[in-house]
């Protein structure tokens, strides 16, 4: 390799591209020869002196949260997302025929800032395989909040014919959990023991702050298969 | 208390991300445009346009240089309308130009000057002269030896081929070291030129 072909790729290797075989060539070269190793050194102060004087100003200090905020902001307050995702997981649910939905009062506890919460059946379980079969239905909660909230505290009741597929035999279950600004989805098995009426209440309190949800449970499902001995 | 297994939020999912790659976004965007306050802007207008691709985003197996597409993207639609210079390219970097194998057309002097560089003159002298390269000889220069860039990353983000990122580093560098000896060469006061 000519001294030429060294001093072209000598800005590579310092940045450290260069493949091993082709750095070992560079490496060769200059141990040998003065006039590219003068080069090597000459090419690195210049390197440096750039790094020096030509560095990047840190961003403000709030550069990442304006920036992520006003991608939110845009959307939602432009073109209305969040109340079209919660207003569709609504219409979900009617389509299925459950047609749960909560909304927060005027004037509640957490004022405009706080979580709406919608719930909507995404799944069931259609068979009806007998009497008192505990059937699976998995609903979705959809906690809108206006602000991100740090450190609360949801809680759930349920009815003595319902429980949390994975917690099973509890009634009331409670969970630390964030919120972020808009739409919170929670997928929630839930298992109907038994026929039966009921709500399921869910209860959110952060700080001095608490507001509670009351939606109905799903329908058991009716038994649609004829017992040919009954 | 368990944790409770919220599914992420359209938001959460977007910030977990974007926030990762918005120093490097910005860091490019100041390559590009120059000023902290036109680079945050810059950054800010891509993030807002990429919210509703959340879907698109998270299919992106390499999303930093991806991201960095798109900051460079924006940022050539923002100058052509500030311009109003339609289809013309605006920056050599997005020019076209035919680089077959440009190692095989350099003069045996085409590196550049011999030039031995000492640190402590280069101060002033070296601001002057980058100063007089192009923004877009600058941004490329920078991006390679100041951001540590690879050609290739520099060839992907700015969608040219490699040879022509090797060919106008290479030429940049050149111009570069041989302002820099000028600049370095002792002068003569004019009045005593002859005596």
């Amino acid at each position: 390799m000519s001294c030429n072909e060294i001093r072209v790729n000598l800005p590579a290797y310092i940045n450290d591209e260069l493949t091993a075989a082709a750095s070992e060539r560079v490496q060769k070269h200059v141990a040998a020869c003065p006039a590219c190793s003068k080069r090597l050194v000459s090419e690195r102060t210049l390197k440096r002196e750039l790094q020096e004087q030509f560095g990047v100003p840190l961003p403000s200090p709030d550069f990442h949260s304006r920036v992520l905020s006003s991608a939110r902001g845009t959307v939602s307050s432009g073109s209305g997302w969040s109340h079209r995702a919660l207003g569709g997981a609504i219409a979900a649910a009617l389509a299925l025929g459950i047609g749960l939905g909560i909304f927060l009062n005027p004037g509640s506890v957490i004022d405009e800032d706080a979580p709406v919460v919608a719930l909507s059946q995404s799944d069931a379980d259609e068979s009806a395989t007998g009497i008192a079969e505990p059937v699976e239905k998995t609903v979705r909660l959809a906690f809108h909040s206006g602000e991100a909230l740090e450190n609360v505290t949801l809680t759930l009741e349920l009815p003595p014919n319902v429980e949390v597929a994975s917690w099973p035999g509890q009634h009331q279950l409670s969970w630390q959990v964030s919120l972020d600004a808009g739409e919170n989805v929670l997928s929630l098995p839930l298992k109907l023991l038994f026929p039966g009426s009921g709500e399921l209440v869910a209860r959110l309190e952060t700080g001095d702050r608490q507001k509670t949800f009351r939606a109905p449970i799903p329908d058991y499902p009716q038994q649609t298969a004829e017992d040919p001995e009954s | 208390m368990a944790i409770f297994p919220f599914k992420p939020s359209k938001s959460r999912r977007f910030d977990a991300l974007v926030q990762p790659h918005l120093d490097a976004m910005y860091r490019f965007a100041y390559r590009l445009a120059g000023q902290q306050q036109d680079a945050e802007d810059l950054v800010q207008d891509v993030v807002v346009k990429l919210f509703p691709k959340l879907d698109e985003l998270e299919s992106v197996d390499q999303l930093r240089p991806w991201l960095n597409r798109v900051v460079y993207r924006q940022f050539i639609d923002q100058v052509r309308r500030k311009n109003r210079q339609g289809d013309r390219p605006l920056t050599e970097l997005i020019g076209s130009e035919g680089q077959a194998d440009w190692l095989d057309s350099l003069e045996s002097d085409s590196v550049g000057p011999d030039l031995q560089l000492e640190q402590s003159r280069l101060g002033p002298a070296l601001e002057r002269v980058m100063m007089t390269l192009t923004p877009d000889q600058r941004t490329l220069l920078l991006l390679h030896d100041v951001d540590g860039w690879r050609q290739e990353d520099i060839a992907e983000v700015l969608d040219i081929p490699l040879g022509t990122v090797k060919s106008r580093l290479h030429r940049c560098r050149a111009a570069l070291r041989k302002k820099l000896q000028r600049e370095l060469e002792p002068t003569v006061p004019a009045g005593r030129v002859g005596e």
